[in-house]
């Protein structure tokens, strides 16, 4: 589904002295089935912007297209939300808060039914997106909070998965994790991704961005800045952001005699070949 | 960034912000005794109340205090208004003596509307005085102010600090719990919950709120806990304030006007009860009030 936001504003608490305003004017447009991130550093509104892709925020001017979905800031017009948010998944900050039944398994259902599957649907849906997650059987009947921190925000992604949004959008989910729980997360996003989801990230680490995204959008004080590849961005000296080791190392490697393209480079084994080549030279 | 912000501090710099927080205290006290001082005749009942609420509409208006998150709490408190009106109207009172007329078997009296309306207009009064309060005062000072007020008990082993402690982690902690029911609201929303519609759907829906919300907030106490102790926080030790609260100009001026409110209403009151009815209507135009 591809989404396109036209001229949005919003500004939180209006007329009242601590009124913020988080949006002033932003275009963008994301294909169909793409990777893109949202970056920025905090307060610059990419939250913002991201919780109006679902509705949940309603803009003060402007709108957004997404399929044949119109969010627009009059409550009434927005008679499709409740269709809208099955459509575009959302998983925010510390996902795990959101968990409340007493089982696993009927947590992850909790999302399906209430998008209307039927008991024995939104059970099978459960158990897919719980597999897919990696938590086995042996946890489907325990309660969410007596598993550890990562299981419990993997269960927590398992209830938007069990939705099958067609966009997902993620407010930085590996934020607190250790890195082979952050990886695991990553990896599972990226297998939707190769499913046919569209995956919008939200993240302060470059890492990632480097590793995963198509197409970034920095956002600064509410207006995008800069729109482009991840490479492009990094190659950006006006924006301050923390560009990734991997990036560094490739730059000085084509530097010192190497021919590598850096937008081919994402992980570390994408190197591998290159030096390889160079060592038979 | 919540929508529910009634009685949330808000920072303008007015007079009644600079006022002291314990004279803002006394004078909420001194407020409530004045609106519930009852007088024997309506009418003068009405006037009395309604000339408070115009000094409160006044006040509110210096302190920049939005009326219309006032007027949103109300609505939200529209079931307790048709309670009571179903309670005053159709439960019998021998007092009451106006008849208005019969809804089949049932007699209704005029009386009924006038002790409705009178509660409501006490009720509104006493949301406008506490919110006065609540969003002209930082929740620190108002602590301060009360652990001032129950010094005078310390010596009877009261325990003060730890109370005005327990009430100044709970003050703070509100704006916190408001975002973060905002936050699982959003997320359960994003979920499929729907928390506009429907009376049923609207209780499940809370189930999916509260049960994170309690996890989060008990977690949350113990860090805090956690946290003061890690800091050596000590309830018994003797402590200093960074900011000494003083008696300033503002203050002398807004009791002055708050005792002059209260004298008036206290001294028709004992008028009343003692010598004579106090008929306000009968006083100003000699002609007889009500029915």
């Amino acid at each position: 589904m591809p989404i396109n936001v036209n001229n949005l504003f919003h500004t939180y608490l209006k007329k009242s002295p601590q009124s913020v305003e988080a949006l002033k004017g932003v275009n963008i447009s994301i294909d169909d089935h793409s990777y893109v991130a949202f970056l920025g550093q905090t307060g610059s509104g990419k939250s913002t912007l991201a919780q109006h892709l679902n509705a949940l925020l309603l803009p003060d001017s402007g709108e957004i297209v997404i399929d044949d979905f119109v969010v627009t800031p009059k409550k009434r017009k927005n008679k499709k939300i409740h269709e809208l948010r099955k459509h575009v998944g959302m998983v925010f900050q510390f996902p795990e808060y959101q968990l409340f039944e007493e089982t696993v398994e009927k947590d992850v259902a909790f999302g399906p039914l209430n998008f209307g599957s039927s008991k024995e649907e939104a059970l099978k849906l459960a158990h897919e997106a719980l597999s897919k997650v990696g938590i086995g059987k042996s946890y489907y009947q325990r309660s969410p909070f007596e598993l550890s921190g990562g299981e419990r925000r993997r269960v927590a992604l398992a209830g938007i998965f069990a939705i099958k949004p067609d966009i997902l959008v993620l407010d930085e989910p590996t934020v607190g994790l250790d890195h082979q729980s952050s990886k695991d997360i990553m990896d599972l996003v990226n297998k939707m991704y190769l499913e046919g989801t569209s995956i919008i990230l939200i993240t302060h680490d470059m890492n990632l961005v480097n590793e995963y995204v198509q197409k970034v959008f920095f956002l600064e004080n509410g207006e995008v800045k800069f729109v482009g590849k991840p490479t492009e961005l990094f190659a950006c000296k006006d924006i301050d952001i923390d560009v990734p080791n991997l990036y560094r190392l490739v730059n000085k490697l084509n530097e010192n005699g190497y021919d590598i393209d850096l937008n081919k480079i994402r992980t570390i084994k994408d190197l591998i070949p290159y030096i390889k080549e160079k060592k038979k030279l | 960034m919540s929508e529910l912000s009634f009685g949330r501090y808000s920072p303008y710099n007015t007079v009644v912000h600079r006022i002291d927080p314990r004279s803002k205290i006394f004078y909420m006290i001194l407020l409530f005794v004045a609106i519930f001082l009852q007088l024997t005749t309506w009418s003068t009942n009405l006037i009395i109340s309604g000339l408070i609420l115009l000094f409160l509409i006044v006040v509110m208006m210096i302190s920049r205090i939005s009326f219309r998150s006032l007027a949103k709490s109300f609505v939200s408190m529209w079931f307790l208004f048709i309670f009571l009106l179903v309670i005053y109207v159709l439960i019998p009172n021998q007092t009451y003596v106006h008849k208005a007329f019969n809804l089949g078997s049932l007699e209704i009296y005029y009386d009924a509307f006038y002790q409705w309306g009178y509660i409501m207009l006490r009720l509104v009064m006493i949301l406008c005085t506490t919110m006065i309060l609540t969003s002209t005062t930082k929740p620190m000072d108002l602590t301060n102010g009360l652990e001032w007020g129950m010094g005078f008990l310390k010596p009877l082993h009261f325990p003060a600090h730890e109370i005005a402690m327990t009430i100044s982690i709970a003050l703070r902690f509100i704006p916190t719990i408001l975002d973060e029911t905002n936050r699982i609201m959003k997320a359960q929303s994003s979920r499929g919950v729907d928390f506009t519609h429907g009376i049923i759907k609207r209780v499940r829906a809370i189930v999916s709120l509260i049960i994170p919300l309690f996890v989060s907030a008990i977690e949350r106490s113990e860090e805090l806990a956690n946290a003061m102790e890690a800091r050596g926080y000590d309830p018994k030790a003797k402590r200093t304030h960074f900011h000494v609260m003083r008696f300033s100009l503002a203050d002398l001026f807004s009791l002055i006007i708050i005792l002059a409110i209260f004298g008036g209403v206290l001294t028709l009151f004992i008028i009343d009860k003692n010598v004579q009815t106090v008929d306000i209507i009968k006083f100003l135009f000699n002609v007889e009030a009500g029915f």
